[in-house]
């Protein structure tokens, strides 16, 4: 009775509300719709006044431009590349550092901490010069790795997966050795598992990261056989000049995998804390 | 249980494929290096790339020797270079947008392309410490003056188009006024954000700018600069000028594009650009104003330099040896749409518009003309690099839009930018 008293009662908070939220939804979408219509455009109308939304000329030729001015099917490979394995290796690290950040109480890992969090106080302008020496020092200039192995730890990532596990009850750490469960298993087949929601948020933040990661690929890499698609995208924009047509193309197809893997993982992350609950 | 255990298998196996992923890329590392016989060209643009690739086809065919053309985004390159110097990893051959002091003494000595008389090398522009040749421009870009000729053409308005024969300011913003308002355009003139243009007014209103004084910093403007920046003020009124462009970002290329706008200083390389994209109305390149000096502002499309890399040495001055022969450098210029930086070339170039041919052979001819004022900007810029000495000009833009704005008078910004061009140099 109560349930339906104050369900009617809500009926104009929730028309409300949810108008809000379209009205936001069309507030963002807006412009990205224009950017995506403007991509079939001929390169005369983009500029034309008076404005128009839809293309009096449609056409694909941005498309096949961008697809045949430069090698776009090799940097999309390459940026693939980077991001799935920057990805599993930040999800695996981040874990595991996480993990134990939360659950031991060692002196030296708070000092650990501390250096992480450390870390998200630079900016990256400022820490380029010295990890530029390590990496190539270590030999990895000019190589995929020397873009994927400086991503692996993110201070963001370990701090998602430590307040996570913080949350964790101690009680299932203890029922779980008193049952002669390992460490490394235990944290393989207890609290990964349970941290899958974290696991793939993060998964979605990593490899949007290194998906448009910009100046470190550039820096690094030196073979067109190995541009990452970013910096590809970047070499429409001239000194003075920019392809427009091509360019907002371009723009378009890189956003594609990006906006599928996201389709893919959102319910995951939509059940972030439904999932995650667990009864003490 | 079955859950945790899946879930702990497809951990293992992602951990393998990450493994194997970075495994097989890290194998891929330092394969430039690999080819005995190849040299690597670096350079940037957004479209002027077949010139290079089409003579590098040419040059392999005859030396035996493989170019690898890489197209370098703009934004970062300087970066790229100067932390590629740090590592040892600089290109053979290049075309950079300035030199650095950091790398400046690893380049090879180009004198021998510069100085072969059968190239026909301006050698008002090369960039040379002594007698040593540190690099070659490209090719030469310059302001240039673009009107919409269809709006003209409707308020029956004339213009010159002879640079010989050009009009003054006062003339071409009564033209322009006189267009505007007779055709209902928003604006007469937009002019772009940039130190290098803003140098084109001043020269052309007989002001000389800012020079580098003999004790190698740089003096307070003449009379003239001053009262030209005034005036460039002045006309930033919302009507004559949007305001927006030098104080809030506004595309002027979008603007002119629109059709709106009657008129737009830019630079040479607008012409490709507009000859692709501009299909509403008709424009047309137009002499730039003289009141009463004739300039422009004279720039280096690219640099070209070559790395003293070892045995790759050789073989990278070979290619640039190429790219100037004058058969080989009239393709390129003929290509990229480049203005030449040889003279005596009979050029020929790509366009279909009548209105792009026309720019080229305008601008060709105005920068005979222009005084030698225009391109004082690329000889600081090289008495600052021998010096060791890195200055940006970027400064010029921010003090001008607070001038603009309002924020201060013109002598102000004149010693703000003054003072802060000296402050850069060490």
């Amino acid at each position: 009775m109560a349930a339906s008293r104050s369900r009617t009662g809500d009926m104009p908070k929730k028309i409300g509300s949810s108008a809000i939220m379209w009205l936001l939804a069309a507030l963002y979408g807006f412009p990205l719709l224009w950017f995506v219509v403007s991509s079939f455009k001929p390169g005369g109308e983009l500029f034309s006044y008076p404005l128009t939304f839809w293309p009096k000329n449609p056409t694909l030729k941005g498309y096949t431009d961008a697809w045949t001015s430069f090698d776009f099917p090799g940097y999309l490979i390459n940026t693939m590349i980077v991001a799935i394995a920057a990805t599993l290796l930040t999800i695996m690290v981040s874990a595991a550092c996480g993990y134990a950040l939360a659950k031991y109480g060692n002196w030296w890992l708070k000092i650990f901490a501390g250096c992480i969090l450390a870390t998200t106080m630079l900016p990256t302008e400022t820490i380029l010069a010295p990890l530029f020496l390590v990496v190539r020092n270590l030999g990895l200039y000019n190589s995929l790795s020397g873009v994927v192995i400086p991503a692996v730890i993110t201070a963001t990532g370990t701090f998602m997966f430590r307040q996570f596990f913080v949350t964790v009850p101690n009680d299932l750490l203890e029922a779980a050795r008193i049952d002669g469960s390992s460490e490394l298993s235990t944290f393989f087949r207890i609290m990964l598992p349970l941290s899958r929601p974290i696991v793939l948020t993060l998964a979605i933040f990593s490899f949007q990261w290194r998906w448009n990661e910009y100046l470190w690929p550039l820096i690094i890499l030196n073979e067109p056989s190995q541009f990452t698609l970013q910096i590809g995208i970047a070499g429409i924009v001239g000194a003075n000049n920019v392809n427009w047509s091509i360019l907002i193309s371009a723009s378009v197809l890189s956003m594609v995998p990006l906006v599928a893997i996201y389709l893919v993982f959102q319910k995951y992350v939509m059940n972030a804390d439904i999932n995650a609950g667990l009864k003490d | 249980m079955g859950i945790s255990a899946s879930a702990r298998k497809g951990w293992l196996a992602a951990s393998v494929v990450g493994a194997l992923v970075l495994g097989a890329c890290s194998s891929g590392s330092g394969s430039g290096d690999g080819d005995p016989k190849g040299i690597t060209f670096w350079f940037s643009t957004s479209a002027q790339d077949k010139g290079y690739t089409e003579l590098a086809k040419e040059f392999e065919a005859k030396e035996g020797i493989k170019v690898e053309i890489v197209n370098v985004p703009y934004d970062g390159y300087q970066d790229k270079l100067s932390q590629a110097a740090q590592a040892n990893a600089l290109p053979d051959t290049a075309s950079v947008p300035s030199l650095d002091p950091l790398w400046v003494n690893q380049v090879q000595d180009l004198a021998s392309i510069a100085n072969n008389e059968a190239n026909k090398i301006n050698k008002n522009l090369i960039t040379a410490d002594g007698d040593k040749v540190l690099s070659i421009p490209s090719d030469i870009t310059a302001a240039g003056l673009y009107i919409n000729k269809s709006l003209f053409d409707k308020a029956g308005v004339s213009f010159p188009t002879d640079p010989a024969q050009t009009w003054t300011w006062t003339d071409f913003l009564a033209a322009t006024t006189k267009v505007r308002e007779a055709t209902n355009a928003k604006y007469d003139l937009v002019y772009d954000n940039s130190a290098a243009r803003i140098r084109g007014w001043i020269y052309t209103h007989g002001g000389t700018g800012f020079q580098l004084g003999a004790d190698g910093r740089f003096a307070a403007p003449d009379a003239a600069t001053v009262q030209a920046l005034s005036e460039f003020s002045k006309i930033n009124d919302d009507k004559v000028m949007p305001k927006s462009v030098w104080t809030s970002g506004q595309d002027p290329n979008a603007l002119f594009k629109s059709g709106q706008v009657v008129a737009y200083y830019s630079g040479v390389w607008q012409v490709a650009d507009f000859a692709d994209s501009i299909t509403d109305f008709e424009w047309a390149s137009v002499p730039s104003p003289a009141q009463p000096t004739h300039a422009t502002d004279i720039n280096l499309g690219g640099k070209m330099v070559a790395f003293n890399n070892g045995e790759k040495a050789e073989p990278a001055k070979k290619w640039l040896d190429f790219i100037f022969q004058p058969a080989n450098y009239t393709k390129l210029a003929q290509t990229n749409g480049y203005l030449p930086i040889e003279t005596g070339l009979t050029l020929t170039y790509p366009f279909e518009k009548k209105a792009a041919q026309d720019a080229f052979a305008l601008y060709i001819k105005e920068i005979e003309l222009a005084d030698p004022i225009s391109s004082s900007g690329q000889a600081n810029q090289t008495k600052l690099l021998l010096a060791k000495q890195k200055v940006e000009d970027a400064l010029i833009k921010t003090e001008m839009a607070k001038f603009i704005n309002g924020e201060q008078d013109v002598q102000k910004t004149v010693d703000a930018i003054v003072s802060g061009l000296n402050d850069q140099i060490k």
